[in-house]
């Protein structure tokens, strides 16, 4: 459409900001999540360094090089904690579990087999405690709902006790959490509260510390004493202070450079001290006067030492630095050679040995990450020397072993995280653990090494392998589907193909250069109604099973897809965008495209008709943008709702025998699934989560299995299927697809089951 | 992988059409300066886990400010335009804002932005062929509405 092209470039006059000084400082500060609000989930902090040539550790001011921290004696390694997908959900509830890996053999315990999720799990020192962000849902009648608490409990799952409840994990609005050494305390940031004042627009950031056991909350500071987003909760070796950095954004307006200030406070909130100032920011001529974030502090084992991060703030010049303070003298190493020229060169993630002796950072030149040491009694930096490999590449949140011999990091490609450990010494880094969840992985501490006084519980139960789905043969039946297979990068169109059981590969049924999409077979497997999107319409048309005989059966000016065949193979129910003088709606046909006629009127997709043929299941999408489930009786034309949840659902189907309607869900806290209602609305439970990609579903034609759209990292989106009690998956296709961590194509979708 | 460059680059070439993108989708310049601002961000703290970062801000731009727009309860009617915009554009955006998200997400990254409907479907979580849907009804809404104007 010409004129609407033309319309939208009237947006091309409209003054731009330039917003990238403000993009340089988000990225400085605690991550938010996706729904809005300043929330963190990740330490993290980047900025573009351009490099002093010819300088090598130049220690730009302070005194002489610290002292060297007393040697502690060191401990025996006990397990690995971490966060594992789990294998059970609530209705709308990712499922993970706390896991206790045992470092030599490699074996995994699950210590919280609960079907609850958890986030930002924190663990005490000695490994005894832990807390963490735990979400369950309940189903009341027809409605479901989330409940989100922070809790408390013991490093075994044992004793939980909440300490803070909300309507869900965004809600409670904590960043982040680190526990005192004592076990007594959990110093956390809260963004709970939104500053009423006018001229502020973003939730109010504040340092509380927290009693683990009454939940009692002592405020250390806000924004109003201490500047914007603290981040980065450090507690001292002997629990009397902790310290945290500090974004400051009101130093220069949202715009101009800002620095980020280290501050230390003593635990019960008193003497809050900026330790750092963050340069002259403040200056008029920023450009010359140096300012810079100082970030994620952490004290040493023992002693009064604090390690940072010094970057300079956007639009300064200058290297990177690793600051090491006892609170009044401040010696900084500059990263300059082990920069080694590179245009952007950023250090992260300070970690100390357990004997003080050194410090492990990450070090990101030009995107490829690796290991650096940090000598503090020598000044020394040098390159860790291991050798990452793909699985444990780009190596973050290293963390020592109690004993110092080695050490335990997150690695991987794309989305594929994992938890790989590799001797103190170097070598070659191992995978643990692979596929760790994709949003905790991203947290400054994602797992804990513990000391052995944590025993390996001697019972436990496996988490379900991450590795790769089997490939395997189609049960019974056909299954027709749509496939971009081979024009990834060309506008070529979607195909449909058949792929019948016993077959080698699916059989290519079209060949055109429109998309040929929502294909769904008749009941008895002769005819197929599919959506052919070309110029200047999308409409549905039927064709011979093999292929031939193709005819086009609606002419709507704005459209129509997604056919459904009745039970009897005699009509034909669609979604359209309607005409001129007939709206948007639900339709129904006859096998022929005579007879069209509106059923109901909506922005609706996806419809289904039940196992009976007396009424049409559909999606509606209602104002808020979700989808939802509704049905239709077709001699009444009255609408009604099976089951009324958060998020959207979409792509329903009817069991043949009628008792069971198959949809997917999409909802905050979860990825999508396929889930499964009885026919009167109860008995809701998920049948499979990953890989399932919304890009439909469709049940066997004996209702013992379903088809469905997936993606899998290696494989990119496939189709997969699963017995009805969601056991024996497999993926059924091999279609050569294109493969990135970016990618969400649906290319091989829409499967429907034939006889 | 990805780096710094890699992500002000991505900055320096398609930051004005995201913003423009984004204001055409949100309405509101203030939802489009936050997430495309965020987008970015996240994509320098994740730089080393992107490969194609011009697509990973796009998407990550487009599902910040249609998720602030939901909290903001605001998604289906923008009853507030700025004032420093066009009298052009204030009709185009009250136009978009009686289509559903995804079918505003569809109309600006398809007939403004220029990806095609696979690309547009890979940015906003959908199908070529659910894309084309969004696409055909949302055509066909903005041209009684547009029409209306005019008439």
């Amino acid at each position: 459409m010409d004129d609407l092209d033309r319309s939208l470039k009237v947006a091309d006059e409209i003054y731009v900001p330039d917003l990238w000084a403000e993009v340089e400082a988000r990225a400085a500060r605690p991550e938010r999540h996706a729904e809005g609000g300043e929330r963190a989930v990740a330490v993290a902090i980047a900025a573009v360094v351009v490099i002093l040539a010819g300088l090598l550790l130049v220690r730009a001011f302070g005194g002489e090089r610290r002292r060297a921290v007393t040697p502690l004696g060191v401990q025996p390694n006990g397990p690995i904690a971490v966060l594992v997908p789990g294998p059970s959900s609530l209705p709308g509830v990712d499922n993970t579990d706390i896991a206790l890996i045992d470092p030599a053999g490699g074996s995994m315990f699950v210590v919280s087999a609960g079907p609850e999720r958890q986030q930002m799990v924190t663990w005490s020192p000695d490994g005894s405690r832990v807390a963490y962000i735990r979400t369950t849902s309940e189903a009341q009648g027809d409605h479901v709902s989330l409940v989100a608490q922070i809790v408390v409990a013991g490093a075994d799952g044992s004793g939980v006790h909440p300490i803070l409840t909300c309507a869900s994990a965004s809600d409670c609005g904590i960043e982040e959490m680190a526990w005192s050494p004592d076990d007594r305390y959990l110093a956390w940031v809260s963004v709970r509260d939104i500053d009423p004042s006018p001229d502020a627009n973003r939730p109010r950031s504040t340092v509380e510390v927290v009693d683990a056991e009454s939940g009692v909350s002592t405020a250390i500071c806000d924004e109003r004493t201490c500047g914007q987003a603290p981040a980065d909760l450090a507690w001292s070796a002997d629990g009397s202070r902790f310290a945290f950095s500090n974004a400051c954004y009101g130093c220069r307006g949202l715009f101009g450079p800002s620095p980020s200030s280290i501050w230390v406070a003593r635990a019960d909130g008193s003497d809050l001290t900026r330790l750092t100032t963050g340069g002259q920011c403040d200056a008029k001529d920023a450009e010359t006067e140096p300012c810079w974030y100082d970030t994620q502090p952490a004290w040493a084992p023992e002693g009064e030492a604090l390690v940072f991060v010094r970057t300079p703030a956007y639009g300064q010049k200058g290297p990177t630095q690793i600051v090491v303070s006892d609170g009044s003298r401040f010696d900084s190493y500059l990263l300059t050679e082990a920069c080694g020229g590179a245009e952007s060169c950023i250090a992260s993630q300070p970690s100390w040995a357990p004997n003080g002796s050194s410090v492990m950072f990450s070090l990101s030149r030009d995107g490829t990450t690796e290991l650096e040491r940090f000598s503090p009694s020598t000044g020394t930096i040098e390159p860790f020397p291991a050798e990452f490999g793909g699985s444990c590449s780009g190596p973050w949140s290293a963390a020592w072993s109690p004993d110092a011999t080695s050490i335990a990091f997150v690695g991987g490609e794309g989305r594929s995280m994992n938890l790989c450990v590799v001797s103190a010494v170097g070598d070659t880094a191992t995978v643990l653990v692979s596929g760790l969840p994709d949003e905790e992985t991203w947290r400054a501490k994602p797992f804990v090494w513990l000391p052995a006084s944590t025993a390996l519980p001697t019972e436990g139960s496996a988490p379900e392998s991450s590795t790769q789905i089997e490939l395997g043969p189609i049960p019974m039946g056909t299954v027709v589907f749509s496939s971009a297979a081979g024009s990834v990068d060309e506008d070529m169109g979607e195909e449909l193909y058949a792929y019948p059981a016993g077959a080698s590969e699916p059989r290519r049924l079209t060949t055109n250069d429109a998309f040929d999409g929502y294909v769904t077979v008749s009941p008895e497997g002769s005819r197929i109604a599919f959506a052919r999107s070309s110029t200047p319409n999308t409409e549905i048309w039927t064709m011979n099973a093999d292929g031939s005989d193709e005819r086009q059966l609606t002419d709507f000016r704005w459209g129509a897809v997604a056919p459904a065949w009745s039970p009897d193979g005699e009509r034909i129910a669609f979604s359209s965008g309607g005409d001129r003088d007939v709206p948007a709606g639900l339709y129904v046909m006859d096998a022929d495209g005579s007879g069209q006629r509106l059923v109901v009127e909506g922005n609706i997709f996806t419809p289904t008709w039940t196992a009976d043929g007396s009424a049409i299941t559909f999606a509606l999408n209602t104002p808020d943008g979700d989808l939802h489930l509704r049905t239709a009786e077709l001699a009444t034309g009255q609408v009604s709702s099976l089951i009324e949840l958060p998020g959207s659902q979409d792509h329903p189907d009817w069991s043949p025998d009628g008792g069971t309607l198959l949809f997917s869900w999409w909802s905050d806290t979860a990825g999508t699934g396929i889930y499964a209602v009885d026919a009167d609305g109860t008995n809701l439970r998920r049948v499979v989560g990953a890989p399932f990609s919304d890009g439909g579903l469709s049940w066997s034609p004996d209702g013992q299995w379903l088809v469905f759209s997936g993606v899998e990292p290696a494989t990119g989106p496939q189709l997969y299927v699963v017995r009805r009690d969601g056991s024996d998956l497999l993926r059924v296709t091999d279609m050569a697809t294109f493969v990135g961590d970016s990618t969400i194509y649906s290319q091989t979708s829409y499967p429907s089951w034939g006889p | 992988m990805t780096d710094v460059s890699a992500v002000e680059r991505c900055y320096r070439e398609q930051g004005e059409r995201l913003w423009r993108a984004l204001v055409l989708f949100s309405g509101d310049p203030d939802v489009a300066s936050d997430a495309a601002a965020e987008a970015f961000a996240q994509a320098l703290r994740r730089k080393d886990a992107i490969r194609d970062v011009d697509r990973w801000v796009w998407r990550s731009a487009f599902a910040i400010a249609r998720g602030e727009l939901k909290r903001r309860r605001r998604s289906t009617e923008l009853t507030e335009i700025a004032v420093e915009m066009p009298p052009s554009m204030v009709d185009i955006v009250r136009a978009l804002a009686h289509l559903s998200p995804k079918q505003r997400a569809a109309v600006v990254l398809h007939h403004y932005a220029g990806y095609s409907n696979r690309e547009t479907a890979a940015l906003i979580g959908s199908t070529p062929a659910a894309v084309g849907v969004h696409l055909e009804r949302a055509r066909a809404r903005l041209r009684d509405l547009l029409e209306d104007r005019d008439g």
